[in-house]
């Protein structure tokens, strides 16, 4: 079959690849139709992320047409067209009986900090994902999810991680009426975040980030203001200054890892990786949040440590939270948004490109070239 | 800035997933009585485990010296720097090994076409030509420094 292999640090390619087969009764095989490339997925293009070794297939944000069930699934049949959320979840441990989905203790043995993901190395359980024809799925019956027909396929991929996870940045926002919430990052997360949070009560919604075509594509779409923070001076006093200088009453962190606007920090997590990552955009918002706020973190950091305020945060009396989406939980709330037309997903999807080219579409996605913004790619039935 | 339309609380905090079974595959029983994967290859275990989970990944198999550095970085807990700094530096070994199985099987891997270089030419061809002049640049200045190494050396002695 096709699939997207990592060859090393900024270099990804199509190539022909043996097929997945079902290795557990509770396996499915998922014929892909979508498959997203996602800001994190830019983390092990860096390789910036601990045991991504060279064949690894990536995507964790992919919809698809069962091909094969193991002998355990129950609720998938063949044919059936499915979107698959990011986590690979048992459904019965500790923390999926929790709703916890993104925290399953029985899908990554090689970690017990992160659940198992699709194609995000062997750090998250070695899964092949779905940047390929065909990928495997385990625990089928548990958090795949039979599309409903009245859904836009762009719509149901992109309930797979991105919505959900800017959802569940607004959710863990605990936001009020009337809250002033800033997002950083006005990538496809943060660019759901900011919707979110005007769902969730918010009376005004500020995204920071300095490229513009993306502030721009917020500010229309979420609606929100925008700031560019390389023409504002310090981010930190600005925000202050148009919060009556108390600070925005929660601040989401919807960048992570590869953070811009700090020599030492890019320096320190990224140049040389001594920390997990540049943890600027957790930095800004952890010093702006006003006194008693909610910081709430969905960007993806490495598993070391990240130099951040944690005094200043301890000071100011806030309340962080943090997870990665426990996106079954989401599912049936945000196909009722999408559904009443309060959210409109396949808006943010800027480009279709064949599998073939995954090359390019990573160059282009890392790069922002052409104003992307979000970029699926298909497989070459799937274009039939 | 308001929104344009008016949206009504529906707040996600509330669950809305549905109930999990309490029989057949999905209960704990059932899972705990099905049979694990069967290892068709060496997986690692972080050491902050008991046991094997019942599924895991069989992406790519450790291999080679990286195969080795991976064995060793296993067998410190998640808590410590050296399990991860040893998987950085193993994946930058794999990366080596990766080029010379692919020399090994016959393919010469285009390093640049991986890199996207057709989405740089075109997209962003001025940049992409303004990077090469500067890399041409500063070959040619090397190269003028290099021959002029005997007159460098005059300079730092008179420093």
């Amino acid at each position: 079959m096709l699939a997207m292999t990592y060859r090393g640090p900024y270099r990804v390619r199509a190539e022909e690849k043996a097929e997945p087969r079902i290795e557990h009764p509770s396996d499915a095989l998922v014929r892909v139709t979508r498959a997203a490339i996602c800001g994190s997925d830019l983390h092990l293009y860096h390789g910036l992320v601990p045991d991504t070794r060279v064949g690894t297939t990536f995507g964790h944000e992919f919809t698809g047409v069962v091909e094969a069930v193991g002998s355990a699934v129950e609720k998938l049949k063949v044919g059936d067209r499915v979107l698959v959320p990011f986590n690979i979840a048992c459904g019965t441990c500790f923390f999926c009986e929790r709703e916890l989905f993104g925290n399953c203790h029985s899908s990554n043995p090689e970690a017990t900090a992160v659940g198992g993901i699709f194609g995000y190395s062997h750090t998250a359980g070695g899964y092949d994902g779905g940047q390929a024809e065909l990928v495997r799925v385990p625990f089928a019956d548990v958090s795949p999810m039979v599309i409903p027909a009245d859904l836009d396929e762009d719509d149901a991929l992109m309930l797979t991680d991105a919505l959900p996870t800017g959802y569940q940045a607004a959710e863990m926002g605990e936001i009020k009426k009337g809250d002033t919430v800033v997002v950083f990052g006005a990538g496809p997360v943060g660019i759901f975040a900011a919707k979110s949070a005007w769902l969730m009560g918010a009376g005004r919604v500020i995204v920071v980030d300095h490229v513009d075509y993306r502030l721009q594509f917020v500010k229309d779409y979420a609606p929100a203001e925008i700031i560019n923070f390389k023409e504002v001076g310090d981010p930190i006093v600005y925000l202050k200054k148009i919060t009556d200088w108390l600070g925005p009453d929660v601040c989401i962190d919807a960048v992570g890892a590869e953070a811009s606007g700090s020599a030492l920090q890019r320096l320190t997590g990224i140049t040389l990786p001594l920390q997990g990552g540049s943890a600027t955009a957790l930095y800004w918002a952890i010093n702006s949040v006003r006194k008693g706020g909610n910081v709430s973190i969905v960007g993806v950091y490495g598993p070391t440590f990240n130099l951040v305020p944690i005094g200043n945060a301890l000071n100011k009396g806030l309340t962080l939270r943090m997870n990665q989406a426990s996106v079954k939980r989401h599912l049936p709330s945000l196909i009722e948004h999408i559904r009443a037309g309060r959210i409109d997903p396949k808006a943010i999807v800027t480009h279709h490109v064949p599998l073939e080219e995954v090359s390019e579409a990573y160059h282009m996605f890392s790069s922002k070239l052409d104003q992307c913004i979000k970029t699926v790619l298909i497989p070459p039935a799937a274009r039939l | 800035m308001e929104p344009s339309v008016s949206y009504p609380a529906l707040h996600g905090g509330e669950s809305r997933a549905e109930p999990l079974e309490s029989g057949g595959f999905n209960s704990a029983k059932a899972l705990q009585n099905m049979a694990p994967q069967t290892p068709q290859l060496k997986v690692f275990k972080s050491i902050e485990r008991p046991v094997m989970t019942p599924v895991y990944g069989t992406s790519v198999p450790p291999r080679g010296l990286s195969g080795q550095m991976r064995a060793l970085a296993y067998r410190f807990s998640e808590g410590q720097l050296a399990h991860w700094m040893t998987l950085l530096a193993a994946d930058r070994v794999d990366v080596i090994e990766g080029i010379i199985e692919d020399l090994k099987a016959g393919h010469v891997p285009n390093i640049f076409a991986e890199m996207g270089l057709k989405a740089e030419l075109k997209y962003n061809r001025p940049a992409l030509i303004r990077r090469a002049l500067y890399g041409a640049g500063t070959v040619v200045i090397g190269l003028w420094l290099f021959r002029s190494a005997g007159l460098l050396g005059k300079v730092r002695k008179v420093i």
